[in-house]
């Protein structure tokens, strides 16, 4: 079966290439029953590839020449490891949810079958990403996955909000681009080759074609660089800035790219390169603290955020970073498995908030909203479950694998990331059900007539909500003592540990659970009962962090000043001076030949022939000299 | 039957030139007529040559060679040879297809010219000079093609240029001039070096780059190699419109119009790149490897430099202007590095440059022939009324910035893993480039079609079917490109090696 993973990719391209040939005003139905059967198919295969996998473990790379440099080749192809089969299955199970959400979400667009091109030249990009066996193919949809963002993030280009959301999405991301560009290279330059099996077996016997740098240091350097590319997409902090704002795109955009794939990318890279990783305790050392303070720091604007997107998006900022902590601290299987559930349980909850959104008439401020549970009981127990899970409750998904993180940054010895952890597990149970209450409970705070007219959506809509809610109850419990922990055995291959692996520890478990309640609890008390006010908080004692929390800690505001603004200037100041100085020399010369041949003036009538003719006794005159000078005429 | 294909296409165009010179002046559609011939067989040739080319030899092919000039006893008792001799090779052949690509393209693209006949006439002695430049075999018989170039440009920008045409016109011709001279100078003492080492004088590029690889360093020493270099070099930078040469280019580019501005940044400017590979890399690779720290400093500059000022310019053929020296940049870094992924990397970044500059000068010409500007301020949410041309100024700036999947990626990976290499420091300033491609573009293509429309752009007309041959050609090769390499690699790939089996020794 493993032979025939090149299909998956393949359906959506061609959905993507036959909406293209059909045109924009391609009919809605037909679009979209394109695309989801392409995403279906490709789910369909992934499951028997994921089974095969399951029972033979990884395959060898199916290859084929792409170019020749001299004597090296670069080749193309595809891989099926166990993580990328399921990679595949969530990529495709997801993509098909939220191809059939968008049919309710974007009916009567415009543009309706642009959408749905751009959304399946997306899923085409992000399965070739994670079926890429080397890493010049990764990079290389790498870059397509960030084009479809851009593409999906503007989708509303008249609107000046999208337009620059999508550009500043492209450009920091791109700024991590780089990072991962020169590690790429470099690791070519010094191995010779593109391919995982290649550059790990030179990196395992530490052997560069590298002279300047010794090799450990070569490892830290080139696995830090290539982190930072996954600090882009990931949205890790210092890079994480573009996520939120990406919120101005379509709904089941953020639900699909911005939740649960490709965001994603960073961490699954950093996953399958994990054997550069590993040979760099330095490295890993870097990458667990990037992740530990993402985790925070996103969780902390978290809580004040009144968006109802922008909160979630702060808050995969914040689970990535806890990702990319358990990563730092060698918790391979926790890390990729928290990735697979909270894909699930975030595009719900993104879709969950499509639904609200779609409802009130695309308003998103949750201060205008309120007593939703009556009109969108589907929603709100489908947005509950999500909230649930992403707290980190047991039994549901997110329960299980962020527990697997605090465990792992503990095992570590990291008190500190785990402490981390442990507060931002508390920030994101309370300001997810900040949202909840603020959404579903209490009175409606926005029009009364948009309140009246709303109502749940059709079942193209409710469907991906009521299959992502299963997912976000069952799939924690995959890897979960009551399983014997299944998701590992089969990460892992059923051939040795990747990273550090414990044993639960209930006690951890419990405590994880304690904080989570705490949180809900105190969410509760501000915005159910009502005991605590909180805008006696925030404009009291608490206004200063209040404050730092609703800004962003003011990041964009730093950003700006500090670097926008003077590579403006240096443009503006080298532009002045390429004009004054660079071409004024040229001018001042051409000035002075022409004083200088003031009294040849009325020979030069202004004709080309003139300027030919001095231009060829230059020329002349200068072979003259030459040839003396080389010796040649006597 | 291949025997005079060559000929055929370097002379059609000047034939087509003769032809309009008979043609009445009022008559605007045949002159058209005539320059569309005369550009579209050539490239018909050209692709001829291309199917029967072998690109696993390294040598030339379908060569055409004939004595043309003696002069007797020009040294010492020996008479000066002159050949009209033409050839291609893994090196040319790339060029050749690009120049033919373009040209035709570039007569597509050009609409109600006034003075339409003598327009097409310079227009076609332009394309022979710019054929004749990529295929000439003599050194001789290459500078007078490149002056060939010269005089129709002056009038091509001098007569249907902007407001400032005639300053800008002159300006092109003291910088090219000035280049020409110092190619000239390299040339004949290349040839004077050469016929010491041979005792024959000739002009001949196979002949003297021979010489020069035989020649012992006690008759050849590598002092006089890297000062003719650097006198060649020079005129390349001014050539190729590199910091501090480069003012020309965007004056022009801002001056030209849209069919001119397409074969200047497409085919023209790349000649110097093309002299730089040929004569630089091919004939005098010892110092070319001297000075690679100079010519990977002065890459690096230009990369950073032009995309800064690129950054912050208003008029759109400034700023693609400017892209394009930051682009061309990348192709000194690659050669720089004087190994097969940088050679490689440089050629293709050469190549790919012409195909997106082609591309988006003529977007940006169909932009103003609508709008009436192309100062980018002043544009905004085309993508409403003109969502196809907005639609392939997307694709052309994202091409453009490096998009893998297109010509610009592959170009500038190649370039860097060569670059990397030998510089590392340098090449990771150079990647600045990158981010800053991405900036100015996405930067100036939103401001053009995203965002809300106004009024006066309200309602202007869409791509006419004529406009989507020359779009959906170069998007198509740019595509080809970037997705199967080796459709250009291939060519190029023995030329380049048997160029750094010579460099390594």
């Amino acid at each position: 079966m493993v032979q025939n993973a090149w299909l998956i990719p393949l359906f959506p391209l061609v959905a993507y290439l036959l909406l293209f040939v059909l045109g924009r005003r391609a009919q809605e139905g037909i679009v979209t029953a394109i695309s989801v059967l392409a995403a279906l198919a490709g789910f369909i295969v992934s499951l028997l590839i994921l089974s095969d996998v399951h029972a033979n473990g990884a395959s060898a790379p199916y290859v084929f020449h792409w170019l020749t440099v001299g004597q090296n080749t670069l080749s193309m192809g595809f891989e099926v490891t166990p993580l990328n089969a399921m990679m595949l299955t969530v990529v495709t199970f997801i993509s098909t949810l939220v191809l059939l959400f968008s049919k309710g979400y974007l009916h009567g667009d415009a543009r309706y079958s642009v959408f749905y091109q751009y959304l399946n030249l997306f899923i085409f990009s992000m399965l070739g990403l994670v079926i890429s066996p080397n890493l010049l193919q990764v990079y290389i949809f790498w870059e397509l996955v960030g084009l479809c963002s851009f593409l999906l993030v503007g989708f509303w280009y008249f609107k000046p909000e999208a337009a620059a959301a999508a550009k500043k999405a492209f450009i920091v991301t791109r700024i991590g681009d780089v990072g991962l560009f020169i590690g790429i290279v470099l690791i070519y330059v010094a191995t010779g080759t593109f391919e995982y099996s290649g550059v790990f077996e030179a990196f395992e016997a530490k052997k560069f074609a590298i002279d300047w740098i010794t090799p450990d240091h070569f490892i830290t350097l080139v696995a830090i660089l290539m982190f930072i590319g996954a600090m882009g997409k990931s949205a890790q902090f210092p890079l994480h800035t573009w996520l939120p704002d990406a919120m101005e795109g379509p709904t089941p955009v953020s639900a699909l790219i911005h939740a649960a794939t490709m965001v994603a990318a960073g961490v699954y890279l950093v996953a399958r390169a994990f054997p550069i990783f590993e040979a760099s305790p330095d490295a890993l050392t870097v990458i667990g603290i990037i992740g530990g303070i993402t985790a925070i720091f996103a969780a902390l604007i978290g809580l004040t955020q009144n968006d109802i997107k922008r909160v979630v998006a702060y808050s995969t900022v914040s689970q990535l970073g806890y990702m990319v902590m358990a990563l730092g601290v060698s918790a391979y299987a926790a890390s990729t498995f928290h990735l697979m559930t909270h894909a699930f349980f975030k595009a719900l909850l993104f879709l969950a908030a499509g639904s609200v959104i779609h409802a009130i008439h695309h308003n998103q401020d949750i201060r205008f909203m309120g007593g939703l549970w009556k009109k969108l009981p589907l929603t709100g127990w489908t947005f509950l479950i999500g909230a649930l899970a992403l707290s980190g409750i047991p039994p549901f998904a997110g329960f299980w694998s962020k527990d697997e993180i605090l465990l792992g940054a503990l095992k570590s010895g990291n008190t500190t990331l785990f402490v981390l952890g442990l507060i931002a597990a508390f920030c994101t149970a309370f300001y997810i059900f900040r949202v909840f209450f603020m959404t579903f409970t209490g009175e409606f705070r926005g029009e009364k007539e948009v309140y009246e007219h709303a109502h749940e959506s059709g079942s193209v809509m409710t469907i991906p909500l009521v299959l992502l809610s299963i997912m976000a109850i069952v799939a924690g419990l995959l890897n979960s003592p009551l399983t014997d922990h299944a998701f590992e055995h089969f990460i892992f291959g059923g051939g040795e540990e990747i990273g550090k692996v414990y044993d639960t520890e209930w006690w951890l478990a419990g405590l994880a659970t304690v904080v989570a309640l705490a949180g809900i609890g105190l969410s509760y008390l501000m915005y159910k009962s009502k005991s605590i006010n909180p805008e006696a908080l925030a404009n009291g004692p608490l206004r200063p962090f209040y404050q730092l929390s609703l800004n962003k800690f003011y990041v964009d505001e730093l950003y700006h000043v500090a670097i926008v603004k003077p590579v403006v200037w240096i443009g503006h100041i080298l532009n002045f001076i390429d004009k004054w100085v660079v071409d004024g020399i040229v001018h001042l010369f051409g000035e002075g030949t022409y004083i200088g041949s003031l009294g040849l003036k009325y020979s030069q009538n202004g004709q080309v022939q003139t300027y030919g003719l001095v231009t060829l006794i230059g020329a002349l005159l200068l072979i003259g000299a030459a040839m003396y000078a080389v010796g040649g005429v006597k | 039957m291949m025997g005079n294909l060559l000929t055929l296409i370097v002379f059609l165009p000047l034939l087509g030139a003769l032809i309009l010179g008979f043609v009445p002046r009022s008559n605007d559609s045949q002159p058209k007529a005539v320059a569309m011939i005369a550009t579209l067989l050539p490239l018909l040739f050209a692709g001829i040559l291309y199917a029967n080319f072998d690109s696993g030899q390294t040598g030339m092919q379908f060569t055409e060679s004939h004595d043309w000039i003696h002069i007797a006893h020009a040294f010492q008792d020996k008479s000066l040879v002159i050949g009209y001799s033409l050839g291609v090779d893994g090196l040319s052949m790339p060029f050749l297809l690009l120049t033919a690509v373009v040209t035709f393209l570039g007569v597509l693209a050009t609409k109600h010219m006034h003075r339409a006949k003598e327009f097409y006439i310079w227009y076609l002695i332009l394309v022979t000079g710019l054929y004749g430049c990529f295929l000439s075999l003599d050194l001789f018989l290459f500078f007078l093609f490149l002056e060939m170039t010269l005089v129709p440009m002056y009038f091509l920008i001098g007569i249907w240029g902007g407001d400032r045409k005639g300053q800008v016109a002159t300006k092109f011709l003291i910088y090219r001039g000035l280049a020409s001279v110092g190619i000239l100078v390299a040339f004949v003492a290349l040839a004077y070096k050469a016929a010491m080492v041979t005792g024959v004088m000739t002009m001949d590029m196979i002949a003297i780059t021979d010489a020069f690889a035989k020649a012992p360093a006690d008759v050849i020493t590598s002092s006089f190699k890297q000062g003719i270099f650097l006198v060649l070099f020079l005129a390349i930078l001014i050539e190729e419109a590199f910091f501090p040469f480069h003012t020309w280019l965007p004056d022009t580019h801002e001056q030209a119009p849209t069919s001119i501005s397409m074969v200047v940044g497409g085919v023209l400017m790349k000649i110097g790149a093309y002299v730089l590979f040929r004569i630089g890399v091919g004939i005098l690779p010892d110092a070319v490897q001297y000075f690679a720290t100079l010519i990977a400093v002065i890459g690096v500059i230009n990369i950073v430099y032009a995309a800064l000022v690129a950054m912050v310019q208003r008029d759109w053929r400034r700023l693609l202007a400017f892209s394009a020296i930051s682009h061309m940049g990348v192709v000194l870094l690659g050669v720089a590095a004087m190994n097969q992924a940088g050679l490689q990397g440089g050629v293709f970044m050469t190549i790919s440059s012409g195909l997106l500059s082609g591309l988006l000068f003529f977007l940006i010409g169909a932009i103003k022939e609508r709008t009436g500007t192309t100062i980018i301020g002043a544009l905004g949410g085309l993508s409403k009324p003109m969502p196809i041309l907005a639609g392939f100024l997307l694709v052309a700036a994202l091409g453009s910035l490096g998009l893998p999947g297109m010509s610009g990626f592959i170009s500038e990976i190649l370039a860097f893993m060569g670059a990397f290499k030998a510089f590392p420091v340098l090449s990771a300033v150079g990647t600045l480039g990158i981010i800053l491609a991405a900036v100015y573009l996405l930067w100036a293509m939103q401001r053009t079609t995203y965002g809300p429309t106004t009024a006066q752009l309200e309602g202007l007309p869409d791509a006419r079917a004529v406009e989507y041959v020359p779009m959906v050609v170069l998007v198509a090769l740019i595509i080809l490109i970037g997705v199967y390499p080796s459709i250009l690699g291939d060519l190029v790939n023995h030329t380049i090696s048997s160029y750094v089996t010579r460099i390594g020794g």
